[in-house]
Parts: structure tokens; sequence; C-alpha cells
């Protein structure tokens, strides 16, 4: 309840930037398909940078949406769900007004339902690397809730030279199991990113921002008395590492993450292009401790920690080929390179016992036309590298995968006042290589249960297709309603890992389909 | 600029990759124990060549089992860091068995661990022995269907008149902030509870190979309802325990000491003798006579005289809102013992000596086996004639079993 107090706490103070959207010019109202690009160079450029949104050079924007998303299929990683339903409703906008101020505003609410997550207590248990979460054999039904909030904010002070801004992200999760006795779990995010921009005609626009996130998890977790003959089902465990984990799992933990860390970025304009280069490097700490110790415990509060680097570059090239077509280029490389360390009370400090590190690159390529058939094609592939090791057990996982996804986007319709488009998609995964080295970890609950079905999955691969049907009419002069679906379908063709429990199948598939309801002013 | 920015995102790309392979392969903390048999000093010529020694790894419950060399040396390669029980044993006679055990062994990250394990002997009492103890309970009944057995393991007639026995103070391991208790063990052992079971000397006989069941309450279960909701419940996977020897209701110890029973819970069946309850730590309106619900260490024993009030001392865990007070059991008096704890990992929480329980047991490797309905039953040795004997080694990691239901009066 004191989560959701502040929430909307937070949400009045801030609201005004979206709301008052409506009052601005609106003669450049752009519609859905534009809407798409607009946003994406606002996820692209200004999001990490708050102070450069004095620089935005598109029409401002607002809108409202409703999205309802369903997702099912046995073709999953088993500590993911086979089904899920969620209703998303959202309002976003970027402003920029008179007198040096910019201000973008978003909130977001979504409230789902998914099912049968398999070995994991603690529902989104993938946190950049770290090894903690809570396992429970008996697979579970959740309901969630997040609640989003993102304000950014920029002032010019020095005219055409300086700016500064800022940036508050909330979020607010709420995770409750449902087929259990009072599992749950609640965790806030705050992410404050204090910014600077210097802009110089010759060389282009400065921005540096300073980045803090503190995101606390709570969980309650109590497993569920056994019946007869239940075997060991509800047995509780804390996972710790990569065939590391506490099997006698205190129930009350605190999942602590506090980051700090600094963003540079570049942009330049030329007549017909420009470029953004953002670099960040983040330093985080993550600690998990024992909530319920006493005077007279054996053990300290202290369970283990994990801390990590992270360098992002960011590289975004937009290029007016003519008046109608734009081509982007985007490029987004993450290294994280995580370390944990278990308490020992026996020697009172942190022993370190396990290490991970992830390459994330996204290399987008799309051409934009805004006219035409052809709205826009767009190729877009993933490269996944994770290398994970347990130092107590020499268990060692190292892989790398990559996805490939091009789509095409046609004008099917387009007048002043509707726009019809429709998308056919194409990708696939390919797992590029495979190191699983058990050693002393073979027999282990965590190798047996978790690692092979996991693997199995990971590695498997995959080819998807997607569908696109979005139709956008003008409701009143400044107005836009846009009604759209996306669909996908995932099947995999090649099993690679020797699951002994053979828990991927080709025969196996997974879906997905969302449905939209925007309304863009 | 077009091919600038070309050039720039396949330097940025390379270099990318080159910092990622850079990343530092580590080794792992992989370690040694090596672990020495050692002939006890009763029998300086007992070979230690050839015995098993099982490892038991108590985070993962993973075993691992080896044979020692001529010396009785056994090592241990390639193993992971944690907390290990090891457990050895080689049997001389019919009731002298030589255990073998080590518990709570920690091994560090690429430690190389030496340790040394004496074998130790202590005749088998020959008599009266712990034969299964009940105590997780099924959910339907509240743990109000608890009992345990004790079992004429001779081959004569012995009389259970005046046999004591104890639930002795201490965690089991069942709780991650569980408190060692930290009190001396080589003289004497802290109780809960005692009672004992009355007559006069040869009032109540056991024939050899045959069993006394003492009941918390001597109901029939298969007829019983839910005490806590009065629904009937499906009676085939229940106990009937009304045919019991004995039972251990409460409220007569309790009114003594000015207190009440609890009637929920403790219900007497007057056609079962009750046993004479002697000391409760929890002595209060509404309490009852239990065994440790995660696990008792559960002794049987006869000491020379009667207990005083200088055989109670206040627990070191007492604390200013919560006065905690043990009777003092002497180790002597002890016939038999079985230190049932939560988990694999545990054994710090041993409420007995080797001399007792050179091992411990428990009904799930990874704890939590509350109102599971398991039962810790000792396991048959031989059978000698119409007559089942026991395994009696002192070793209730070696003797015991977990089973999936209790199983009273039956072997």
């Amino acid at each position: 309840m004191k989560v959701l107090n502040k929430t909307l706490a937070l949400l009045i103070a801030i609201l005004p930037s979206t709301i008052m959207r409506g009052e601005g010019d609106s003669l450049n109202i752009p519609k859905a398909s534009q809407l798409e690009f607009i946003k994406s160079e606002f996820k692209s450029t200004y999001f990490n940078n708050p102070a450069l949104l004095n620089n935005w050079s598109y029409s401002n924007y607002a809108d409202i949406s409703v999205s309802y998303n369903k997702e099912s299929g046995e073709y999953r990683d088993l500590q993911k769900y086979n089904k899920l339903k969620s209703l998303t409703i959202s309002t976003e906008s970027v402003m920029k007004m008179n007198k040096g101020w910019a201000f973008y505003g978003r909130f977001g609410y979504i409230n789902g339902k998914s099912e049968n997550t398999q070995m994991n207590l603690s529902y989104n248990n993938e946190r950049q690397g770290s090894p903690y979460y809570y396992i429970m054999k008996t697979p579970g039904n959740w309901s969630f809730q997040t609640y989003m909030f993102e304000g950014l904010f920029s002032k010019e002070i020095v005219k055409n030279k300086i700016y500064i801004g800022g940036s508050i992200l909330f979020y607010s999760n709420l995770n409750f199991r449902t087929i259990d006795y009072r599992n749950e779990q609640y965790g806030l995010v705050i992410n404050v990113n204090p910014s600077i921009t210097y802009k110089s005609k010759q060389y282009g626009t400065f921005t540096y921002t300073f980045n803090y996130l503190r995101d606390k998890t709570e969980p309650e977790i109590y497993s569920k008395y056994q019946h007869a003959n239940d075997d060991d089902k509800y047995m509780m465990y804390i996972n710790t590492g990569l065939g590391s984990y506490i099997k006698n799992a205190p129930s009350s933990t605190t999942f602590l993450t506090q980051k700090i860390g600094s963003t540079i970025a570049w942009n330049y304009n030329w007549k017909k292009s420009n470029l953004s280069i953002r670099y960040s490097i983040g330093i985080q700490e993550e600690k998990l401790d024992n909530k319920m110790t006493s005077s007279i415990s054996a053990n300290s509060s202290q369970i283990g920690k994990y801390t990590l680097l992270e360098n992002t570059l960011h590289i975004n090239y937009l290029y007016n080929i003519n008046q109608n077509s734009i081509v982007k280029a985007e490029m987004l490389t993450t290294f994280y390179n995580g370390e944990a360390k278990q308490y020992l009370p026996e020697v009172s400090r942190y022993i370190k016992n396990y290490t991970s590190s992830i390459i994330e690159g996204q290399y987008k390529l799309f051409l934009f036309k805004k006219r035409g058939l052809v709205n826009k094609v767009e190729i877009n592939s993933e490269l996944n590298n994770s290398s994970q090791f347990d130092l107590n057990y020499g268990q060692k996982i190292d892989l790398t995968n990559v996805k490939v996804n091009t789509s095409a986007n046609f004008r099917i319709i387009s007048n002043n006042k509707s726009e019809l488009i429709a998308g056919i998609g194409y990708g696939f995964k390919k797992n590029l290589d495979l190191l699983h080295k058990p050693l002393s970890a073979l027999d282990n609950m965590v190798t047996q249960s978790i690692i092979f079905p996991k693997l199995n999955y990971l590695t498997s691969e995959y080819n998807q297709i997607s569908g696109k049907i979005q139709y956008t009419k003008q409701i009143r002069k400044k107005y836009y309603g846009t009604f759209e679906i996306n669909a996908f379908y995932t099947k995999p063709f090649n099993i690679i890992y020797p699951d002994p429990y053979h828990t991927i199948k080709t025969s196996q598939n997974f879906n997905k389909f969302d449905i939209t309801l925007r309304f863009n002013f | 600029m077009k091919n600038q920015f070309l050039n720039f995102s396949l330097i940025i790309v390379i270099a990318s990759f080159a910092l990622a392979s850079c990343t530092k392969d580590e080794g792992a903390y992989l370690g040694v124990i090596k672990v020495q048999i050692s002939a006890p000093t009763d029998f300086p010529n007992q070979s230690v060549s050839g015995l098993e020694v099982t490892l038991l790894n108590t985070s993962d419950n993973t075993t691992r089992k080896a044979t020692t060399d001529a010396n009785g040396l056994v090592t241990f390669n390639n193993t992971p860091v944690g907390v290990y029980n090891i457990n050895t044993s080689i049997k001389l006679s019919l009731s002298l068995t030589l255990n073998g055990v080590a518990q709570n062994v920690a091994l560090t990250p690429n430690e190389i661990k030496q340790v040394n394990v004496p074998l130790i002997g202590v005749p088998a009492s020959d008599g009266f022995v712990i034969k299964e103890i009940f105590f997780a309970g099924k959910q339907d009944y509240s743990q109000t269907d608890r009992f345990f057995e004790i079992y004429n393991n001779s081959n004569k007639t012995l009389y259970a008149d005046n046999l004591y026995f104890a639930d002795l103070a201490g965690y089991t391991g069942s709780n991650v902030n569980d408190a060692v208790l930290n009190l001396p063990l080589d003289q004497y052992y802290y109780a809960m509870r005692v009672a004992k079971i009355p007559g006069t000397g040869t009032t109540y006989p056991v024939q050899a190979g045959k069993s006394i069941v003492i009941a918390f309450n001597a109901m029939n279960f298969k007829e019983g309802f839910n005490p806590t909701n009065w629904a009937k419940l499906t009676i085939e996977d229940y106990l009937d325990l009304s045919g019991s020897d004995f039972e251990m209701y409460a409220f007569p110890f309790l009114e003594t000491k000015g207190f009440t029973g609890n009637a929920t819970f403790d219900i007497n069946n007057p056609s079962v003798p009750n046993v004479d309850i002697l000391y409760m730590y929890n002595a209060a309106n509404n309490a009852f006579f239990r065994l440790n619900d995660y696990g008792p260490g559960l002794v049987i024993f006869k000491p020379e005289g009667q207990f005083s009030t200088t055989d109670v001392i206040e627990s070191p865990l007492s604390t200013a809102t919560n006065k905690l007070y043990f009777l003092k059991i002497p180790v002597s008096s002890v016939i038999d013992g079985v230190d049932v704890l939560d988990n694999s990992g545990a054994s710090k929480y041993k409420r007995m000596t080797n001399i007792v329980d050179a091992g411990f047991t428990y009904l799930k490797p990874d704890g939590k086996a509350f109102y599971s309905n398991m039962s810790i039953r000792r396991k048959v040795e031989r059978t000698d004639g119409d007559r089942k004997v026991l395994k009696d080694t002192n070793n209730s990691t070696n003797d015991f079993e977990a089973i999936s239901r209790p199983t009273p009066r039956t072997i």
C-alpha cells in the first residue's frame, strides 16, 4: 500500500507534462506510423540524456493507449511462464515549450497473470547475471502489477549553449504467487539522472549525465506445508551461483541494488544527417540480506552480494536521403561483468563464488518512408554472449546466440484522413557456440533441474514469423485514433543441447499476440 | 561522411568484442579431502584398509564413496567448497560396530583438508531400543497423531516399568536463524520434557522382538474429525493408535503446577495408561507433552535416584522475557538415543554425543518435513528365528531410515 501511495504522489506531481500537451501546437500531429519512428528517436537519443531534450527537433506528441497482450506455448524457458495475459494502460508525451523548457512524461500501468513458472519463486529472476533468486520445484501461477512513471525535463540556461535537465524514473512491481500460501514480492526501482548539455556550433553537442539507481525487492516467501507423499516439491532454496545454493532459505529477505554511473554523449548535426554517440559506465552492487535474524541467531543477516560493472556504447546515425526517406542505423552494445560473493559466517567475510560476463549487442538498420507503398523496411540483429562460472563447483557455461529479424511494413491505404499499414516479418535464432562443463556439479539439484532444461531452451534454434495490422484514422482535426494488432509465432527447428529430460521439442511452439488502441494528439 | 561513419562503427564493434574476449577465466575452488581412518585404542590391531567411506555434501546432499587404502587413507579429489559429513563403519561382532564419523567438515576454497577419523566402538545395549519415531504428523490432525515405539531387541523378556524417556533441548536447524545451544554434552544431556513408564517392576513385560507404542493421543484416527474445523476425515491413510500401550497425557502434571492442559490437542483415552510426566520446560496453561515438531532428540534411560531442583539449569538461550530451563540427564544412564535433526546440514545442532548416537538422522535431506506424514524407523539387521533383530550400531545415520508413512508395531 505504501508503494502505491508513493506512486500516486509522484504521478500527481509530474503528470501535467503529459496533460498539458493537448494545449500546445497540434498542426503536425504524427500518424501512428510516424509516431513509432519519433518515439524510437526519443528512446535512442534523448531518454538517456535528459538535458538534451531542449534540442528536440521533431513534433511534440502525446498519446494514450490501452494494450492487451497474450502469450502462450510450451517452447519457453522453464523458469518463465507458458501462458501470460496482461493489460497495459500508458500515456506518454514530449513537449518542447517556450522559455527554454522541454518535458517528457510517461505513466504506465500493467496488470497481468502468468502461469506455470517452474523452479522459480522470484518471478523476474534475471537481473544482469545476478545469481540470486528463490527456487521452489512446485510450478507457480503469478499475478503481477507494475506501475511506471518516467519524467524528464530540460531547461535552457545560456541561450543556445548550456542546458540542464534531469530524469526521474520510477517503477513499482508487485508480484503475487497465487497457488501458494502467502508468497509475494514487492519491488521498487527509482532511477535519478541529473544532466547538463553544452552546445558548440563547431563541435556539436556534449552531454554529461550522472546516473543513480536504487532497486529494492522484498520477497515474503512462505513454502506451503507438504502433504503426505508430496516429495520435495515445496522445498525452498535461494540460488547463489551455478550449482551453489542455500537449501534452508530464509523466507523474508531484501534484495537491494544500488548503482552509480556516468553517461557522456556527443551529438552532431550535418545538413542531411545526424550522429549520436553515447557511452555510459556504471557500477552496481546488489546485496541479499536475511531480514529475519535475531540476536540469538547462529547466522548474520548477510547472505551474499553481487557487484557488476556495466559498459554501454550506443551509436545512432540518421540520414535523410530526401524529403520522403530516412535511413537509420543504430548500434547498442552492453557489457556486463559481475561477480557474486557469499558471506561465510565462519570467517565473517564475503568469499567470491561466482562470476558472470554478458555481452548484449543490438544492431538495427532501417529505411523509413513518409509516403508511398513502403512504410518501413527493417533488419534487426541481436548478438548475445553469456558466460557464467561457479567457483565452488567449477561449473561453467558459455554460450553465444544470434537473432536476426527482418520486417517490412506497407501502406495499403493512405490519405489525409486514414492510413492502413500491413506488415510481415521473419526472424530466426542461431546458436553460435556452447560450452558447458558441470565438473563437480553434475549431480547437483540446480544442474539437474534447472541448468539442463534451461540450456536446452537457450541453445535451441528457431524460426519466427510475425504479422502486423495498423489502422489509423483522424477522428477530429487534431486527433488520431489507432487500432493495431501484432502477432508472433515461434517454432524451434534444431535442438542442440542434449538435455536428458528432453524439455524442448521441435513440436512445441510459442505465440504472442497483442492488440492496442491508441489515441494521439 | 558515410564512409567515416562506417569505419568508425567497425572499429567500435571490433574493439567491443576484443574487450569482451579479455574476460579472465579463473580457476575453480575445488579442493581435496583426505580422510585418515584410524583404529580405536581398544582394538589397535584392527585393519582399516578396504573400508567404504561416504562423503556427504550437506549443501546439495550429493554423496561420494571411496575405499581406504592399506593405511586407512582415502582421498576425495575435485571436491566442491562446502560442508561435509564423513561416515564409515565396520562391524566386529553382532553387538559391536566401530563407527568413524566426522561432521560439519568445512572445505574452504582450494583447501587440501586432512581429516582424522578415529573409529569408536560402544557395544549395543542388547535391550530396549527406539524402533520408530513419528513426529512430523499429518496436517489433517495437526500432529496430534504422533507416537514413538520402543522395541525389545534382546532375546529375553524385558520390563518397561520405570523406563524414562526424554526429548532433548535444542534447535534442529529447521530455520536458518536457529541458534546453537552450546552446552557441554560430555556428562549430561539437557531435556525439554521427561516422562517415565509407570509400574512396579514387573507390570509391563515386553517379550523379545516385541514393542510398546507410546502415543501422544491413543485414539483411532481412522474415525476422526479434523480438530480445527471438525470436518470428517477420509480414514484410509490414518493411524489407529487406540491400542497404544501408553499415552502422553499432560493434564495431571500441569494441574499439579496450577495450570490446565490443552483440551483441543491433548485427549485422554481412559483405557490406555498414561506415562508419568516428570518435567515440561514449557509448563503453562494450554501446554501439552509432545516431541519436537522438527526432530526430537529422543533418549530412553534409567537414572539412579530421583531428579531434584539442582538438576534443572537455565538455558543459555534464555532472554529476559523468555526464561527457559532444562533438566539434566546423566549420559551414563542413557540406554538408547536417536538424534533427529531437520536436514543433512544440521550437525551443529546435535544434542547427544558419539557414544549414544555417533551420527544423526532426518526425514528429508533438505529438511522441512513438517506435516509430511513421514516417519523415522530403525532398520532390520537380521532375523533370529521368528525374532527380528534391529540394527543398533549407535549411529542413527546408518541405523535408521526415513519412511513415507508411519508403521506402528510393524517391522
